[in-house]
């Protein structure tokens, strides 16, 4: 009873909140002078590396890296995949053009009234030409995003501006999942990404939040593969003791949304590398 | 030479006293014990059913705790086996962590609006 009431509560709170929020406009404004501030010698452009941008010798390891970069096999299987006919004859090109599409999503789909991702929109393709979807980690899936996130560099991150009713619920809902602190830690993404961002925990340089969507799918040398956006959420989620969401839950999906909007402006560069 | 055998006799008798008392206290505890109930399956399952409806709530709010579902799963695994007084502990164990995370869910309810760089009032600090 006791935990009826508080959920009740709760969801009371969800109700009215949405009220009062700031426009993303204003945050992304907010969010951009802070860092600005924060790195004043650091063009708010080359943050699209993450803490790269932070680090001059990691950087410089980083770079050494690219000019031989482990994800270049699941480009290719990618290209590959991309021009794999389907049972119906067609293949992605049916769907995705050129595959110079990163820069199309996420997006808010007014029909299905939810964000769309890039592998959501990978799976419908899949779906609409008769064949079975593939797993969101799957290693088809990192493969084609991969591939196409490669041929769409140098495109700029430019998500429309939420506005109406349902795509400002989904910001908000991905803002304030950025701001709540979770986990047995009792961290919050805004904790290290903001507040003390650019500091160090561990070996690890905190890095700005306007890079955080640019570059995926990114071969992790600790997964020893590639892998997607919410597969580096769910890492964050776990790493503060908090209980991670599936791969493409709506959860986390806003809060892809809401990341991109801040990410406006920047270059998109996947696929890359971490440690 | 008496008053010293007395005094002999005194301590003898004191030492004897005390480890009387000793024994008697530890038979009288091993008895309680022995005759204390035992944890049932009844009271094992109890403390998992709330620990599980706890833990639910906790998900429901989004909050929920890696360390408690690790400890839910924990006094699961002793209840498989019939270990009442693990499945207790457990149980006990789950229901702390995931109590603690809806306290959590409650604070963040507002507490997140506060924090930069959208909160307008707050200053970023130097960067150390």
């Amino acid at each position: 009873m006791q935990h009826l009431a508080r959920i009740a509560i709760a969801a009371c709170t969800l109700i009215w909140m949405p009220f009062l929020y700031a426009d993303p406009a204003s945050d992304r404004t907010a969010l951009r002078d802070f860092y600005a501030k924060r790195f004043p010698d650091i063009p708010l452009s080359a943050h699209k590396d993450g803490a790269y941008a932070l680090n001059a010798g990691a950087r410089e390891q980083w770079l050494e890296l690219e000019d031989f970069p482990p994800y270049e096999i699941e480009v290719d299987e990618g290209a590959e995949l991309f021009t794999t006919a389907f049972a119906d004859g067609t293949d992605f090109s049916a769907c995705f053009r050129d595959a110079r599409v990163r820069q199309d999503f996420p997006r808010f789909d007014a029909e299905q009234a939810t964000v769309v991702t890039l592998e959501m929109a990978v799976n419908a393709c899949l779906h609409d030409h008769g064949e079975a979807p593939w797993d969101y980690g799957s290693a088809e899936m990192n493969a084609l995003t991969a591939y196409i996130a490669f041929k769409s560099r140098g495109q700029i991150v430019d998500l429309p501006t939420p506005q109406t009713a349902a795509e400002m619920d989904a910001y908000n809902a991905g803002k304030r999942f950025y701001q709540s602190r979770r986990g047995q830690l009792n961290f919050a993404c805004s904790n290290c990404h903001v507040q003390i961002v650019g500091n160090q925990l561990r070996a690890e340089t905190l890095s700005a939040s306007i890079g955080h969507v640019t570059h995926w799918p990114t071969y992790r040398f600790k997964w020893q593969e590639l892998g997607g956006l919410h597969l580096r959420f769910q890492e964050c989620n776990s790493q503060v003791g908090a209980e991670p969401f599936q791969l493409q839950s709506e959860v986390y999906r806003n809060l892809e949304y809401f990341l991109t909007f801040m990410s406006n402006g920047m270059q998109w560069n996947g696929p890359t590398t971490r440690k | 030479m008496e008053r010293t055998y007395n005094k002999k006799m005194n301590t003898t008798g004191k030492k004897v006293a005390t480890t009387i008392a000793i024994a008697f206290v530890l038979f009288a505890a091993g008895g309680a014990q022995s005759g204390a109930p035992s944890t049932t399956e009844q009271d094992a399952a109890a403390a998992l059913h709330e620990a599980r409806s706890a833990y639910q709530t906790s998900d429901q709010l989004g909050f929920a705790w890696r360390p408690a579902k690790l400890a839910l799963a924990a006094a699961e695994a002793a209840l498989v086996v019939g270990d009442y007084a693990q499945v207790l502990e457990h149980a006990a164990q789950a229901r702390r962590l995931a109590d603690a995370s809806i306290a959590q869910a409650e604070r963040e309810a507002s507490a997140w609006q506060g924090r930069a760089p959208f909160d307008t009032n707050h200053q970023p600090r130097a960067l150390k």
